[in-house]
Order: structure tokens, then C-alpha cells, then sequence
């Protein structure tokens, strides 16, 4: 078990989001540049570094999906804005600030089935994910190769092969997250729900833009 | 070791009964009718004689070693004979009887299963409709089948099972063992696995479950299978699932994360019991489709055009015939056939010309799905033919019949009894060689 689910699991509450981010990278699993602002100094610095346009969103341990309970917003342009939200969103843990990106949304996640285990699942993310289920299940543990076929199953691997006006992805490099992921799965069985989405494949690589683990 | 529940040597039937409207009594008739070669130990309170077979009050009573019972009592004196067994050292028992878990009665059924459990009793049910393993000429259920045939067949429900077991006997194809599983308080689809994978008169198993007890070993037991599993699980929808959980007290699961488990497995989803008969009946016979390139010979235009809409969206290439390949049938065929692919030799299809045209395309196609759609006479010959070529180079036939009437039924019997299985439409053929393609994946 990883320390950051003995730790959330110990004080009775889920991983927060950074807490994520850091087991993830631990993992081999790209996320988007964030940081961490607790105050509004912090947060135009962070802001600043990463360059707007930004997104910023609330921190919680407690699991919820953070545009459900409007703690998240999109497309800052501006240190006014960016204040704005800051005093909308922040807590004592802060506030974690993203950069603002357009790619092809992924949903990628992973859940403990009770009766087959870690299972993962892959497809088409974004805000209408669940109407459109577009979305591939392999049982842990997968490698990159059964992470390939899986992803081949789904349309979204379509466009990410190229389609239109649509480069070309490095579909590699997401079977190896989905691999690396399956790995994390394996090894904290504890986790009861990951929830990659959205995941952003941009021409420069696959990056995890939002993160929610259930214990 | 569940050798003794489907090879016994001696067999009690316990609540055997003398009245022909009772359950006792049809099983015991169908263990004699059916040419049980071993001994057959009636029990019943009552002792006397059954069926011109002494019955013993208990099975203690027996002076023989028995390797399985069956019990057909009711539920509550279950327990009682569950003990009896154990004293007697019987290993295997079917329990037919029903009103266990399935009824609400948890209690009862972990009872019965702890007793099992001490020593070291194998069970198959209860609330059962038996097994039948036609090798053994052992029928302890119902209805009596005794042709002998290739096809495993283990169900959750009883009926299905039979339902599958009848069809395989209209076909004239049988079946190896019939096992109907019940409420899989012990012996579940991975002991049926597991055993039917090294059973030698055994070529293909086919199930239905409504749930896997543990997915884990299951697609363990799968993986290691030597033969091939076609499985049909219900309980996609919301509505199905909650149905699954009063029939059976199965958990239906997330149906997505079944079907990764085939596919990740190697076993074959049936989207419905047809299709579990269609691609049981074709896997007992028929070799894994490893190409690709598909060629349709067909009396029939639509019946053609049917086969290659389900061919093609399931992956399979019905390529278009090249001039050629026409140039080579033009003069085999009549002069308004259509030398396209489908080949369509139209209503003056004759048997000889399916061999002809199969014959000059051999090396063109890596199947051929020949459909007879009129009542063509030799139909039979042809097709023994055509399945000897094709074996020697590794090359697939499948085979639909439909619209041909009494020459139909003639010439499917006789593919049958040459074990080429023949399907009654050119969908479920097609489907059939979508399966097998999936099966050489």
C-alpha cells in the first residue's frame, strides 16, 4: 500500500488531489503542470509561471466530482479573474492551479469489480462521456499490448490516429499509461475508484488533467 | 477429481419412487432406461421394489460402495442424507431437490455445504435438474437423451440446458454430458472447466451462467482450457441483472467487465442461446478461422446478401471476385448466374456446381460459406467433399440449408451424421464463422 492511501485511510478521508497527482507521477503517469497556491500571492506566482490562460480548482478529501459541486473554473485570463476564483475556491489546503488546454479528452479510470478484481477502463472523455460510452475494459493486469487492443476497440482511437485535421497521437505512450496505471491498480487494491477525466491527449504527449481516487 | 460425480461406478438414487408422476421415479427410470452399466441402488423408506430393483430403506443398508448419490427428497431431510453419505464414504452427489437459497432457504443450503465440506462430499446442485454424461450412458436427469455427441453442455438453468440438449439430439449431433448446475452451492464453472477440459469425449463446453463465483480462477481455469468455451451470461440490463439475483442468487456484475474477462480469457460470448448452440455445435467440428478472405456459394440472391452484411461487420472480407476468378467459373455455372462474390447459381443450382465453383476458387478464399437455398439433392455429397478438400489445406467451410424442405432435411441429416454441422440460416452461418474467427484470434 502507498503511504498516501495509509495516510488518507488512517485520518478516515480520500486522497486530495495533489496527493494524486504525486502518486501518479510516482507511477510513470504524466499529469498536466500544476501548482499549489495558499495564498493570492502564490497563486498570481503559479499563475504567472504556468501562463494563462489557467484553470483553477478547489482541493478536497472527500472525493467529489469538483465541477459538481462548483469547484472548479475554466479559462482564467487574468490576474482579476484569477483572484476572483481564488476567493471563491480556496481552503486552508489552497488551491491547485492548472494550465488551460485543448486536446482529445480521454476517460480513464480503473475500479475494483467484486468479482473480478482491478479493472480498467478506456474511451472517449469529456463532459458527455457517459452519453456516448465510448469506453473499453480490460482486467488488471494489462500490459501495453492488451492496453493497445483494448484502446483499439473504442472510436476515440480513431481520431487519435489521426483523423481530419487531427494529428497523429503517440497511442504508445497511452498504452503505457494504461499499463503503468494498471500497476498502480495492482499495487493499492485499497483504492476502490480512479477517475482520470478528463486525461488530455495533446499532440506533445498524453497528460491527466483532473484526479479523483475513491478508498 | 469430480471423476466419480461423471464416470460412477454405482449409483443410489435416493427418494427413488415407485409412483410413475414422481421426480424419484423418472430419474431412476431414466438411469435404467438409458443402459447405466454400473449398479443401481434404489432408496426409499419404504424399501420393496422399484422399477424390478430392490430398494434400501437408507444407504447405510447398501452392502456395496457407492460412488454417487442423487437426492431427490424434499429439502428438509436433506441434511439427514447429506450425513448418511458421508458415514457411507460416497464423494459425489447430485442434489435435485430445490428449496435451498434459491427459495430464501440460506440456512438449510450452508448447512447441506458444511456437511459436504466435513466429508469432503462433491455436490452439484441442489434445486438441480441432474447430469447426463451419454458416454457413460449415465442419464440421472430428464429428459432421457442418450445419443452421444461432442458438446459439454453445464447450465445454471435446467431448462436451457435441455433446451440445448434437445436441440442437439434434432440435429442428430448429441451431446458428451449434460450438467445443470443449479444453485452451485459446490461444484461450479470452474470445476466444469477444469474437468471437461481433460475429458476425452469431450470437444467443446458450452455455458450458461448467470454469475462467476470467483472471476479471478475462472479466467484462470479458462486460460489453461484445452478446449473451446462458448458462454451465454444474461443480465446485461439493470432489469436482467436484478432477475439474475432472485433466480439464482448469482451477483450478474457489471456486464462490461464480464465480456473483458472473455475476451481476455479466450472464451466466446454468446449474445443468446441460439448462438450458444450455433457456436457450440460449429466449435465440436469445426477448426479456428485464421484468415480472413471469405467466398459466399449460394442458390439463393438474398439469402447471400444476408450473410455478407453479418460477415462484413463483424470483420470478415467477402472480396469481390476479380476478372479471373470469373473467367474460371463462366463456364461451370449456368450462363445468368451472377459471378460476383457471392457466387449466385441461382435456382438452377445444382450440388455439382457448388463443388465445381468451390473447386476453381479453392486458392482465392480462406472460407467458404455455402448456401443452399433450394432443395438441391447430393447437396450432402458435395459438401463431404468439399470438407475433405478444404481440410487438407487448413481452409474452412460453413454451411446453411434453408427453403428446401423434405430434400433439406435429408441432406442436413446427412451432413450431420458425417459431423459437418449445417445451420438453418445465412446469418447464423455467418455468425458461426465470425465466431470461429474469433476463436483462431
Amino acid at each position: 500500500m502507498h503511504e498516501v492511501i495509509e495516510k488518507a485511510l488512517k485520518e478516515g478521508r480520500y486522497p486530495t488531489e495533489p496527493e494524486c497527482r504525486e502518486m501518479l507521477k510516482e507511477y510513470g503517469i504524466p499529469v498536466l503542470d500544476y501548482a499549489i497556491a495558499r495564498n493570492e500571492e502564490e497563486a498570481v506566482k503559479a499563475a504567472e509561471r504556468i501562463g494563462y490562460p489557467v484553470v483553477m480548482k478547489v482541493i478536497t478529501a472527500r472525493g467529489e466530482h469538483k465541477t459538481e459541486i462548483g469547484g472548479v473554473v475554466l479559462d482564467i485570463r487574468g490576474e482579476d479573474a484569477l483572484l476572483n476564483a481564488f476567493l471563491r475556491l480556496s481552503s486552508p489546503m489552497g488551491v491547485l492551479i492548472s494550465p488551460m488546454v485543448k486536446g482529445i479528452e480521454l476517460l480513464i479510470g480503473a475500479f475494483q469489480d467484486e468479482q473480478f478484481g482491478g479493472v480498467i477502463a478506456f474511451g472517449t472523455g469529456g463532459k458527455f462521456a457517459e452519453v456516448y460510452e465510448d469506453v473499453a475494459y480490460r482486467i488488471t493486469p494489462v500490459d501495453a499490448e492488451t492496453a493497445m487492443e483494448m484502446m483499439k476497440e473504442t472510436k476515440v482511437y480513431r481520431i487519435l490516429t489521426g483523423f481530419r485535421d487531427v494529428e497523429p497521437r503517440d497511442v504508445k505512450q497511452i498504452a503505457e499509461l494504461l499499463a503503468n496505471l494498471s500497476k498502480l491498480v495492482e499495487e493499492n487494491p485499497e483504492i476502490k475508484e480512479i477517475d482520470l477525466n478528463p486525461t488530455f491527449s495533446l499532440p506533445e504527449g498524453v497528460f491527466v488533467g483532473d484526479a479523483r481516487f475513491i478508498l | 477429481m469430480l471423476e466419480k460425480m461423471f464416470y460412477p461406478e454405482s449409483v443410489a438414487v435416493i427418494g427413488a419412487s415407485a409412483d410413475s408422476r414422481k421426480l424419484g421415479h423418472t430419474v431412476l427410470k431414466n438411469i435404467i432406461d438409458g443402459g447405466f452399466k454400473g449398479r443401481i441402488y434404489p432408496i426409499n423408506p419404504k424399501s420393496g421394489e422399484i422399477l424390478g430393483l430392490n430398494a434400501y430403506q437408507s444407504i447405510l443398508n447398501v452392502p456395496d460402495e457407492i460412488d454417487l448419490a442423487v437426492i431427490i427428497v424434499p429439502a428438509k431431510f436433506v441434511p439427514g442424507v447429506m450425513e448418511d453419505l458421508g458415514r457411507k464414504g460416497v464423494r459425489a452427489a447430485i442434489i435435485i431437490t430445490g428449496g435451498f437459497r434459491e427459495a430464501g432457504n440460506e440456512e438449510l443450503e450452508n448447512q447441506v455445504l458444511e456437511i459436504a465440506k466435513k466429508y469432503g462430499i462433491r455436490v452439484v446442485g441442489p434445486n438441480c435438474q441432474g447430469i447426463n454424461n451419454t458416454h457413460h450412458q449415465l442419464c440421472a436427469s430428464w429428459p432421457l437423451i442418450t445419443l452421444k455427441g461432442r458438446i459439454a453442455i453445464a447450465s445454471q438453468s435446467g431448462t436451457v440446458a435441455a433446451a440445448l440438449a434437445d436441440w442437439s439430439q434434432d440435429d442428430g449431433i448429441g451431446f458428451s454430458t449434460f450438467v445443470s448446475l443449479g444453485n452451485k452451492s459446490d461444484v461450479d464453472e470452474v470445476d466444469i472447466i477444469e474437468f471437461f477440459s481433460e475429458d476425452e469425449n469431450t470437444a467443446v463446453i458450452a455455458l450458461y451462467v448467470e454469475g462467476v463465483r470467483d472471476g479471478r480462477r475462472f479466467m484462470d481455469a479458462a486460460k489453461m482450457c484445452r478446449k473451446p468455451i462458448v458462454i451465454s451470461k444474461p443480465g446485461v440490463t439493470e432489469r436482467g441483472a436484478k432477475a439474475v439475483e432472485s433466480h439464482t442468487k448469482s451477483m450478474a456484475g457489471r456486464d462490461a467487465v464480464f465480456e473483458a474477462a472473455c475476451k481476455q480469457s479466450g472464451i466466446i460470448r454468446a449474445e443468446n442461446l441460439e448462438e450458444l448452440y450455433d457456436f457450440a455445435k460449429a466449435f465440436a467440428y469445426l477448426r479456428p478461422f485464421k484468415g480472413e478472405r471469405v467466398l459466399i456459394v449460394t442458390s439463393s440472391g438474398g439469402a447471400g446478401i444476408l450473410a455478407i452484411d453479418v460477415l462484413e461487420s463483424n470483420g470478415l472480407r467477402v472480396f469481390e471476385a476479380d476478372e479471373e476468378l470469373k473467367a474460371k467459373l463462366r463456364d461451370l455455372v449456368p450462363a445468368h448466374a451472377i459471378l460476383d462474390n457471392p457466387i449466385d447459381l441461382t435456382g438452377d443450382a445444382t450440388a455439382e456446381m457448388y463443388l465445381n465453383v468451390v473447386k476453381a476458387a479453392f486458392d482465392y478464399a480462406d472460407a467458404f460459406l455455402l448456401i443452399f437455398g433450394d432443395p438441391i439433392e447430393g447437396a450432402a455429397d458435395t459438401v463431404i467433399e468439399t470438407v475433405k478438400m478444404a481440410d487438407a489445406a487448413e481452409k474452412t467451410v460453413v454451411v446453411a440449408f434453408l427453403g428446401g424442405a423434405e430434400v433439406e432435411k435429408e441432406e442436413v441429416a446427412k451432413m450431420h451424421s458425417h459431423g459437418i454441422p449445417v445451420f438453418p440460416t445465412p446469418e447464423r452461418a455467418a455468425r458461426v464463422l465470425a465466431a470461429l474467427k474469433r476463436w483462431g484470434h
